[in-house]
């Protein structure tokens, strides 16, 4: 019995010394309850001590519970896709720990507003956007070219006698293009009367578009109505080359990427000759336009955020064309026109992070441009060249807000000569600019800024303010109005010729609405422009033009209803009169139609690996003024259509992916009038229309890629 | 004599590296967890484990690995495109860790090129031009880089199943891949354990599929 009780001790003794050493030893368990920051449970999280393997997954009810080995202060974290991960440090004793979280949604394009009045963007990084850089290729009408793609967006007129981009009531000097933030000072082929001509960048050079009608932040100036912001291509995954053949010409390019940098390098030449010999123009052509641009890209990554990028484009071009002579009476008097175009454009930009807090943006371009003409008997020559440098750094505040300042200089000169006259006109121009996306709430953000310029030539300096505010209504709507400032130098001419010359200058205010999802867009947005100091030619050149424009611009984009189909809607009214150049009075410009309607579809069958599209582009009539008339700009002509389609076809030859492109611009052979042209006495009259009542293009472009496919 | 010894040594510390007994239990109970989950949320927990590991592991590539390859089968579960795209994204992140910690490693070329299949899937028209020729550069290099490792023929025998024919792609092409896929399963014994070992059940499925059509 004693043994038997002896043993009962022995055991209770074990079985207290165990319990007190497990106690001692015990792991600890840390239990609580993951929520969102509305009280929402949060099942999924994961819960876990830092820096080591313990933790577990909240339930569908929120709670968590595990157990640790680890003693004193240890921190915990909670991450969660979509949710910013938290820490929470403890001290683990001996204790059961109760830790309940609070999570708060990362900032994303559901639950954040950002700008977007005047805004159209196209981006590959961003989950929603409007519009992807593919969809500039493949719009029907636009012919593979940036300018043209963005025509079929509201906002933008049907100006087909020129090359340029005509925005809300503004002419084509009022929109500019930057490349990675600097000034391209020639971003098309030289003008020649009558032939809108292309732009000089391929569209596959860029990442991301960001085309203003608008409003645009104060990082960007000298344009009062419009500015098209290109941001070019990072560095290439993978080493390929490309061919292109196509009914105008040809090219060859090829980039080959090492381990932290990339070399490119691109040549092509195109000759419409051949195309010209089988299709009938308009045109009286004595040189079919030809010429040929080569250009080397490089890219550098430095340590471990900065990237370096390179760009030369260099381009030589002619062609001549005759036309017939309206001032002239005798019937069938013709002059010829003749150019001869080279023209360089050098970028270099460097951006980094420094210190984890700044990014640093630097930029430096040089171009030149020469165009030597011969019109008629009158020889011309024009040089200009534009050297810029640029600097823009930014922080971030508190998550989401953002602060840039920055500041350019540009220094430009042109050399002009008719004939044995010669003009030569040199400026510098300075700005400096500061600017914060200040966000109140998530859901109530303001971007103000302010840009303060210089210009040389005119002597004169502006500040001009901008201010936007954006408010989310929804996780796919939000409201957004903007108002701004903008100032642009008089056009070179007049200011050689005329001292004491001002800015001319527009003021902006938008209002906008729009709902994006990935799948649907809608947009509505409202605009008033009122236009000052605009030069006036008549009597003398002065600075006494003004005018207004307003209206409404709609965009309808759907990837929803129709299957593996795309397509858009665009409508502009605009309402707009300017006096200006030698206008005798306020009248609506040529380059003004009030009612614009542009639609484009695009339809893919996966099967057959095709896609077909079309663009149907329509525009009242634009006014033009008939000197027989008593009034001034009071005629108009007829409405414009234009029903371009267009059909690419991916296939396989040999190894490598090979597309291939037709497309048909003006497939109905509508005769489009654009203008019609007067002699000075008012005898005469040109109608101004299209090169050729249809255009057909058949392209063929085949990647190499170094995929060593079987 | 030199170069030789440097091998030798590099050799070694990859081997202790791999034998880790802490990181490798902890991966093989994961990896347990893994293939008895049938519900979402019971692949979200082994996840998640992969994930704790893979944090706390900042410098082995196979926990990084791991936590990328789970994160893939979780993306795959998703009803949105949208999530589905969060997932592929951060199995990415974890992937690319991987690559930067183990380069030319034939596993890590495999699951890259496959996450990045996986992303072409959520928006083909306008991701497959720039993302399929390196998805494609991946997976022909995880071949050449190891011969041996059957998960390569796998995957490329699946995607070629998703390609047409006169995209180097097509069932001939498919079927090809794939039983060298089978074939290579058989005798494909992972270095230890808790190296990759995954996919030949489904790779059989998929050769049945594949045959099919």
């Amino acid at each position: 019995m004693q043994t038997h009780s002896e043993i009962m001790k022995k055991i209770v003794l074990l079985l207290f010394l165990t319990a007190s050493i497990t106690s001692l030893y015990a792991q600890v368990t840390i239990s609580g309850i993951v929520s969102d920051d509305k009280g929402a449970v949060l099942p999924g999280s994961n819960v876990y001590i830092k820096g080591g393997y313990d933790g577990s997954t909240s339930a569908a009810d929120g709670s968590y519970t595990f157990t640790t080995d680890e003693k004193g202060e240890v921190t915990v974290v909670v991450s969660l896709l979509g949710f910013e991960s938290q820490e929470k440090k403890i001290t683990v004793g001996s204790e059961k720990i109760a830790l309940n979280f609070k999570l708060r949604e990362k900032a994303n394009e559901l639950n954040t507003v950002t700008i977007s009045a005047g805004s159209f963007e196209a981006s590959d990084e961003k989950k929603i956007v409007m519009l992807r850089p593919l969809d500039i290729v493949t719009t029907a009408g636009a012919a593979g070219d940036i300018y043209g793609a963005l025509q079929t967006l509201p906002g933008t007129q049907q100006v087909g006698e020129t090359e340029g981009l005509f925005v809300r009531g503004g002419d084509a000097r009022e929109a500019k293009t930057f490349i990675d933030g600097v000034l391209v000072d020639n971003p098309y082929f030289t003008s020649v009367p009558d032939v809108p001509q292309r732009s000089r960048f391929s569209p596959f050079l860029f990442k991301g578009t960001y085309f203003s009608t608008g409003g645009y932040s104060a990082q960007y100036g000298q344009a009062m109505s419009s500015a098209l912001i290109l941001e070019s291509q990072d560095m290439p995954k993978t080493t390929t080359t490309n061919i292109g053949i196509m009914s105008v010409g040809g090219g060859i390019g090829h980039v080959h990427k090492f381990k932290n940098s990339s070399v490119g390098a691109n040549i092509n030449y195109f000759n419409l000759s051949p195309y010209f010999a089988l299709s009938k123009q308009n045109r009286d052509w004595h040189t079919d336009p030809q010429g040929g641009d080569a250009s080397v890209t490089y890219r550098q990554k430095i340590a471990k955020n900065g990237l370096l990028k390179f760009f030369v484009n260099t381009a030589t071009s002619k062609l001549s064309v005759d036309y017939n002579d309206i001032e002239n009476p005798e019937p069938e008097s013709r002059y010829r026109f003749s150019l001869k175009n080279k023209n360089v454009f050098t970028a270099a930009s460097y951006k980094d992070i420094i210190a984890n807090k700044y990014t640093l943006q630097v930029a430096s371009a040089y171009s030149v441009n020469h165009d030597d003409l011969m019109v008629d008997v009158n020889d011309i020559e024009k040089n200009n060249s534009l050297y810029q440098n640029r600097i823009v750094i930014s922080r971030l505040v508190k998550d989401l807000s953002i602060i840039r300042v920055g500041g350019e200089y540009q220094h430009a000169e042109i050399d002009d000569r008719f004939t044995i006259y010669k003009r030569n006109y040199l400026t510098d121009f300075g700005s400096a600019f500061a600017e914060g996306d200040i966000y109140i709430t998530r859901k109530l953000m303001s971007r103000a800024g302010v840009r303060v310029e210089r210009s040389g030539a005119l002597d004169e300096m502006n500040v001009a303010p901008r201010i936007s505010l954006a408010y989310k209504t929804g996780s796919y709507s939000q409201f957004s109005m903007a108002y701004g400032q903008f100032y642009q130098e008089p056009d070179y001419h007049f200011v050689q010729q005329q001292e004491g010359l001002k800015f001319e200058q527009a003021d902006h205010y938008i209002l906008n609405f729009q709902t994006v999802s990935d799948k649907q867009t809608f947009r509505v947005e409202g605009y008033y422009k009122i236009y000052n100091n605009l030069t006036l030619t008549e009597p003398q050149i002065n600075n006494e033009g003004e005018g207004y424009s307003r209206g409404i611009d709609i965009f309808w984009r759907d990837k929803k209803t129709l299957k593996y189909t795309d397509y858009w809607i665009s409508y502009s009214y605009l309402d707009t009169k300017r006096k200006y150049l030698d206008f005798p009075e306020k009248v609506t410009p040529t380059f003004a139609a009030n009612h614009t309607v542009s639609v484009v579809y695009k339809r893919w069958f996966t099967k057959q690996r095709l896609s077909l599209g079309f663009t149907y582009a329509f525009a009242t009539g634009r006014p033009y003024n008939d000197p027989n008339k008593n009034s001034f700009m009071s005629e108009h002509t007829k409405s414009y259509h234009n029903l371009s389609i267009n059909s690419s076809k991916l296939m396989m030859i040999g190894k490598h992916f090979t597309v291939l492109v037709f497309s048909i611009d003006n497939v109905l052979g509508v005769k489009n009038i654009y203008t019609y042209r007067y002699s000075s006495d008012g005898l005469r009259r040109q109608t101004v229309g299209p090169e050729a009542n249809r255009f057909y293009f058949i392209g063929l472009f085949i990647s190499i890629g170094e995929d060593k496919t079987e | 004599m030199k170069i030789r010894f440097t091998l030798a040594l590099m050799l070694l510390v990859t081997i202790l590296k791999a034998q880790n007994p802490k990181l490798e239990n902890a991966l093989l109970k994961n990896l347990k967890l893994l293939k008895e989950a049938e519900s979402t949320e019971q692949v979200q927990a082994a996840t998640n484990g992969f994930e704790r590991i893979a944090e706390s592991e900042k410098g082995e590539w196979l926990a990084q690995y791991y936590a990328g390859y789970s994160n893939i089968l979780i993306g795959m579960r998703q009803e949105s495109n949208a999530k589905k795209d969060e997932f592929y994204d951060r199995a990415l992140g974890y992937i690319n860790k991987a690559d930067e910690l183990s380069a030319k490693n034939s596993e890590v070329y495999v699951l890259k090129s496959w996450v990045l299949g996986m992303k072409i899937g959520v928006d083909p028209v306008n991701r497959g031009q720039s993302l399929g020729p390196e998805s494609g550069m991946l997976i022909s290099k995880a071949v050449e880089l190891n011969p041996e490792n059957p998960r390569a023929y796998y995957m490329r025998g699946q995607s070629a199943m998703y390609t047409p024919e006169q995209f180097g792609g097509g069932k001939a092409v498919a079927l090809k891949f794939l039983e060298t896929a089978v074939e290579k399963y058989k005798t494909f014994k992972p270095s230890s354990p808790a190296m990759p070992d995954w996919g030949e059940k489904r790779a059989q499925e998929v050769l049945e599929q594949c045959k099919k059509m």
